[in-house]
């Protein structure tokens, strides 16, 4: 019940000119749209909406909100988003994304390298290609003919060392994954996505 | 489980303009140390995004195989064309997967969905405990927001 507690307490708090009633958060007629908004997810959510709503409270597209907001997150060294991140087990960092805007349209690339902002190479691959997904060297490639930069193979510090501590405890290319990769792997579920 | 080690994995955001569109994003290195070539969840349209401008969008993070198998964020926005708030959307996506894999297997992994539909009402679930999102818009201005969660 924290996020409606917290949403009623906020909505009653110096915003009388905007909302009128303290239900409104509660109830929020299918009226009245709560327009703009944005939201996102875990802590880092926070310094990404700060760009998003650059875009959103001076009436941008929401495509572009959605795409500078996590960009911002992709430029920060953190485990799990960006070049910074940690690598798959060959010490390679690989990077997903996708996006989708109000048409229906749809752009995504999987297993990119070397590139610094995958976000918005799906965006080219949604605007500027007849496909969905574009996947590994070919995604690669893709993003070189768009003008996007190739940056240089090498993990961050934190990345680095968050490797080669787990190479100690995992076998490096197993034939099949072994019962100790399998916990390896389990240990690291919480960093999936 | 609550330590604070499954914080931001991913992430993914959703928007509403001021024209009223949906768009959504979503962005990560996926599992760390994963095997060489594996895809989770986040560059597969219906499994780690889905927006339909007529109702709403969602965005997932956690283990991307479980969202994958069970076409995450499409089943959510399917919850919300049903008329469902984006509240109940994730968390009956969610009880999907759970269902899905099993109550013990599922206590072993997180998953969660954020979505938002075209009233501009948010929502969210999880599996585990400690999973939050952040919110900006005239109501709350960029405070993160406590998920609900099944366990």
């Amino acid at each position: 019940m924290l996020p409606r507690r917290r949403f009623l307490q906020l909505s009653t708090l110096g915003l009388g000119g905007i909302i009128s009633s303290a239900s409104f958060g509660k109830t929020a007629s299918l009226k009245s749209v709560n327009k703009p908004i944005v939201i996102s997810t875990w802590d880092a959510g926070i310094a990404a909406n700060v760009d998003a709503w650059k875009v959103l409270s001076n009436g941008g597209r929401a495509l572009d909100a959605v795409e500078k907001g996590v960009m911002v997150t992709e430029s920060s060294i953190n485990c799990c988003v960006g070049l910074g991140a940690n690598p798959d087990r060959d010490g390679i960092v690989t990077l997903d994304a996708s996006i989708m805007d109000e048409h229906g349209n749809a752009g995504a690339v999987a297993a990119i390298e070397r590139i610094k902002h995958p976000i918005s190479v799906a965006r080219k691959v949604m605007e500027n290609t007849p496909h969905v997904l574009l996947a590994g060297a070919g995604a690669q490639e893709f993003a070189l003919s768009q003008g996007f930069p190739l940056e240089p193979q090498e993990l961050s510090p934190s990345a680095k060392k968050a490797y080669n501590d787990w190479l100690k405890k995992s076998e490096y290319k197993p034939k099949s994954i072994s019962n100790r990769e399998r916990a390896a792997i389990k240990a690291h579920s919480h960093r999936l996505n | 489980m609550n330590n604070g080690d499954w914080n931001h994995d991913t992430i993914g955001m959703l928007a509403l303009d001021q024209n009223g569109n949906l768009s959504g994003s979503c962005t990560t290195s996926g599992m760390a140390f994963k095997v060489r070539g594996r895809v989770g969840d986040s560059p597969i349209i219906g499994a780690g995004l889905y927006v339909d401008n007529t109702y709403g969008a969602a965005v997932s993070t956690g283990l991307g195989e479980e969202v994958i198998k069970s076409a995450g964020t499409h089943l959510v926005v399917e919850f919300m064309r049903q008329g469902l708030s984006p509240d109940k959307a994730c968390k009956l996506a969610v009880e999907r997967i759970v269902s899905r894999t099993g109550h013990t297997k599922a206590k072993t992994f997180q998953v969660a969905f954020i979505a938002l539909n075209k009233q501009g009402q948010v929502g969210a679930y999880a599996i585990q405990k400690g999973f939050s999102y952040a919110r900006q818009d005239a109501i709350i201005n960029n405070e993160l927001i406590a998920s609900k969660s099944m366990f």
